[in-house]
């Protein structure tokens, strides 16, 4: 950078300044520049985050002792996992990525000055939070919520009948879904800069294009689904339920078209997350880009063909049982192709243990036990011994937790002095980690042994034998949310409160580190300069 | 001209905002009629968690003795409902019921008993001895024939005892469209409760024999509900074109928005433009 093109530079008010047409929290809610819905999403789903946290929290709580230490009636303990599993995963975990860092940075990285389509983006923030609304209001509608996170399935075990609600709320959450991802396709295909070439892109847009088309294409299973069971209800038309002709088999293959790719949507964002971290903190070219790549488009595509082996146990042919277990087992080749590919950029390394690669490598630990646990799962004879037990459980959060949040958390720590132009305290992130890391396990784990000691999952009540390893995990529980506590305080009063970042903190060298932090409203102030490949350090230190 | 156009935009979008809240508020209205309070009673279980089971009514077991309930209740009991000529889920029920057995620290006979009632009124004692000889076999701990019961019954006396445990079952052409569920009940004939599915944690359906032993009630355990039907794919036809041809209709529109992405794609038209004016 030359002298006289700082002060240029100053002039440009940052987006956090540029309020656009309104003033105040209208001036977030109403606007349409990527960056500030970015942070809408960032708040909201944040929000839901600690909802659901607190309900989890006092999950544990109750487990403390053999007959409940909170309630003695199951119905509170039933409504808290339900609320919580509905919670965390569709207004948590599936917009979080997408909807905060996805909005924020895809654009700034394949350095384009917003979105293609930046009301339709605000309106996706919109229906987000009516569909939030709607799905929780009807979990209510007849008494305390009891389904587990599954709500919308109609023939999982419900006493009451308000499914058609349930659906069209997840209806709307997913409608959301499908706008960000035509959105984002849209702006990856037209609004790249010019020089950048699709292989050009660094990996996070990619993994986002990916995670966008498996949007695109399974959410309206969901919107077909919920007309049919309109017309079965409004019109007694048997199409799902047998006692009218209809049948139910119909109806799981419909749920597990979206369902099962929407873990895809999930785990797709932030294994981007990953691949960028690991390049910028070992200071060398992420090895195996364009297997990266391809990867990433190999999981959006089997992912979507593999629903059916949620159904084995509902009389499916054995043809159609063994195309879907083998389907299923190769979605592990694009999955171990991308941790080998990022232990491979860590060998011979320069590796700087900043707090957001501490996470990217705790999520490529917590991801392989979380994996592996599920080919255990896999595993016909063994499913027998660990089917509804806490082994569930805890495959699930060290998948989803362990694996998809713990990279979201990573890219905050990686991202946010770029989001506002701040840095938080690293003493009190390393130790936040510590806490986060060390409770994880405590909790998680305890739950793996609680599994294979035969705890079945979705009890408020349990024998005294289990006592022991649920005292442990719920101390884990504490250690855990005090580690929480301590990542959040730090990051929230860094926004307001921490030492300047500078541009470029951690010598990364995709497109956003090029621009002032907190970034322009336009994002950039002149055309970018593209990098001969997406993660040339060579050529960063050489210039 | 300019400022015509400009109307016509506005009014445009305002049509399309207009659309978009008739279409919304179309959608939650059809969600909330939906909703119709109309009870379903394909979902099969209406959890009766106290209720008390008839104790007078009437069966015939295995041997083709005429016993009450009453008579042959003196221990908490496993309640798994089937019948006969089930092809579907009620196989896999009592080998499930079978594995738990196994793995559970409890005896049977001492701690518990487990009667497989048939609501199936054709079911008679002689077939019922040899579905009991196969799923005593699977039982790999000691079990005396006492323990297990196999019972039949009319129509009547069934129906007591499937309405007082919220069991509901329907006859479809020559089968049954019913739910695969074990019910765990009390000494005295109380519900105490309900295990979905055909595969049961042993520590949860003994922690149920526990409550059971003390005449105290259990509470609501969510879980997967399996219903057990026919299939006849004659009647599903309609709903599977509608799925394929819907199906279809997504991957065309992808592929449309793909070639529409590439081919309309101002910067490859630009390219393409400085290719032609190279030559």
């Amino acid at each position: 950078m030359t002298a006289s093109e700082a002060p240029a530079r100053l002039r440009a008010a940052s987006y956090i300044e540029d309020h656009g047409r309104f003033r105040g929290l209208f001036g977030w809610i109403f606007s349409t520049d990527h960056k500030r819905i970015g942070i809408l999403y960032l708040v909201s789903t944040l929000f839901f985050f600690f909802v659901g946290m607190s309900l989890g929290f006092l999950m544990r709580l109750q487990m403390l002792s053999p007959h409940g230490e909170l309630f003695k009636n199951a119905d509170y303990y039933n409504a808290l996992f339900t609320l919580h599993g509905v919670i965390m995963i569709f207004l948590f975990i599936i917009p979080a990525v997408p909807g905060s860092l996805g909005n924020f940075f895809m654009p700034i990285m394949i350095g384009a000055k917003d979105v293609a389509f930046p009301r339709l983006n605000l309106l996706s923030w919109w229906l987000y939070v009516t569909g939030a609304v709607i799905a929780l209001a009807s979990l209510f509608g007849s008494g305390l919520p009891d389904t587990g996170w599954t709500f919308y399935a109609p023939y999982s075990l419900r006493t009451h009948a308000d499914i058609p609600m349930a659906v069209f709320g997840v209806f709307v959450l997913g409608f959301s879904s499908i706008l960000t991802g035509i959105n984002f396709i849209t702006t990856m295909h037209r609004m790249r800069a010019p020089g950048m070439g699709w292989f050009q892109m660094p990996l996070f847009p990619w993994a986002l294009y990916a995670t966008s088309w498996v949007q695109v294409l399974a959410t309206p299973v969901l919107g077909i689904t919920m007309l049919l069971i309109f017309v079965e209800r409004i019109f007694h038309v048997g199409i799902f339920n047998p006692a009218m002709g209809g049948d139910p088999l119909l109806y799981q293959h419909l749920f597990w078209m979206y369902s099962h790719p929407a873990v895809y949507i999930m785990i797709l964002p932030a294994m981007g997350l990953i691949s960028e971290m690991i390049p910028t903190f070992a200071h060398r070219t992420i090895f195996g880009y364009t297997a990266i790549v391809w990867s990433s488009m190999g999981i959006a595509l089997l992912g979507s063909l593999v629903w059916a082996h949620h159904m084995f146990t509902s009389g499916l042919s054995d043809a159609a049982a063994t195309v879907f277990s083998l389907l299923t087992f190769l979605v592990a080749v694009p999955s171990a192709i991308k941790v080998f590919n990022w232990t491979a950029t860590l060998y011979k390394g320069s590796i700087a243990l900043e707090p957001p690669m501490l996470y990217a490598l705790s999520f490529i630990f917590l991801f392989s036990v979380g994996g592996l646990t599920g080919l255990i799962l896999g595993a016909l004879a063994l499913n027998v011994m660990l089917h509804d037990t806490y082994f569930v459980v805890a495959h699930f959060h060290y998948v989803i937790f362990g694996g998809a949040a713990f990279a979201f958390f990573g890219a905050l720590h990686y991202w946010l002095p770029k989001m506002f132009g701040r840095m938080y305290n690293r003493s009190a992130a390393y130790i936040g980690w510590a806490l986060l890391f060390t409770g994880f396990n405590l909790l998680y784990f305890t739950m793996f042994v609680l599994g294979v000691m035969g705890m079945p999952r979705r009890y408020a009540f349990y024998l005294p034998r289990f006592q022991t390893p649920h005292v442990i995990a719920t101390v884990g529980s504490w250690i855990m949310i005090a580690g929480i506590l301590v990542v959040f305080t730090n990051l929230i009063v860094s926004v307001f409160k921490g030492e300047k970042a500078g541009e470029n903190p951690w010598g990364g060298v995709t497109l956003e580190w090029q621009i002032p932090s907190p970034p322009p409203t336009e994002n950039f102030l002149e055309p970018p300069t593209i990098p001969e490949k997406a993660y040339d350090f060579e050529g960063a230190f050489a210039s | 001209m300019k400022r015509e156009e400009r109307r016509l935009v506005r009014s445009g979008r305002g049509a399309l905002r207009v659309a978009w809240a008739v279409g919304l508020g179309l959608m939650l209205a059809a969600s909330v009629m939906a909703q119709a309070p109309g009870k379903i009673t394909v979902e099969g279980v209406t959890e009766r968690l106290g209720a008390q089971v008839p104790l007078d009514a009437k069966f015939t077991d295995s041997q083709g003795r005429e016993v009450t309930l009453g008579q042959v209740m003196t221990k908490p009991t496993v309640l798994a409902l089937f019948y006969s000529r089930c092809a579907g889920i009620c196989p896999r029920l009592l080998e499930g019921v079978a594995g738990v057995v196994n793995r559970m620290p409890l005896d049977p006979g001492k701690d518990y008993q487990i009667i497989s009632l048939s609501f199936d009124p054709t079911d008679t004692p002689k077939i019922l001895a040899d579905k009991k000889r196969n799923y005593m076999a699977l039982v790999k701990r000691p079990i005396q024939p006492q323990d297990w019961l196999f019972l039949c019954g009319d129509k009547a006396d069934i129906d007591k005892v499937t309405d007082a445990v919220g069991f509901s079952y329907q006859k479809d052409e020559d089968m049954y469209v019913h739910p695969a569920t074990l019910i765990v009940l009390s000494p005295k004939g109380k519900v105490v409760q309900y295990l979905y599915g055909v595969s049961y944690v042993p520590s949860a359906l003994q922690m149920a024999i526990g409550e059971a032993a003390k005449e105290q009630t259990g509470s609501r355990i969510v879980g997967e509900l399996l219903s057990c039907f026919s299939i006849r794919p004659k009647g599903s036809v309609l709903v599977s074109r509608v799925m394929a041809l819907s199906g279809v209709a997504v991957i065309l529109s992808a592929l449309a928005f793909v070639a529409f992405l590439v081919f309309t794609n101002p910067n490859r038209k630009a390219k393409q433009e400085e290719a032609r004016s190279r030559t």
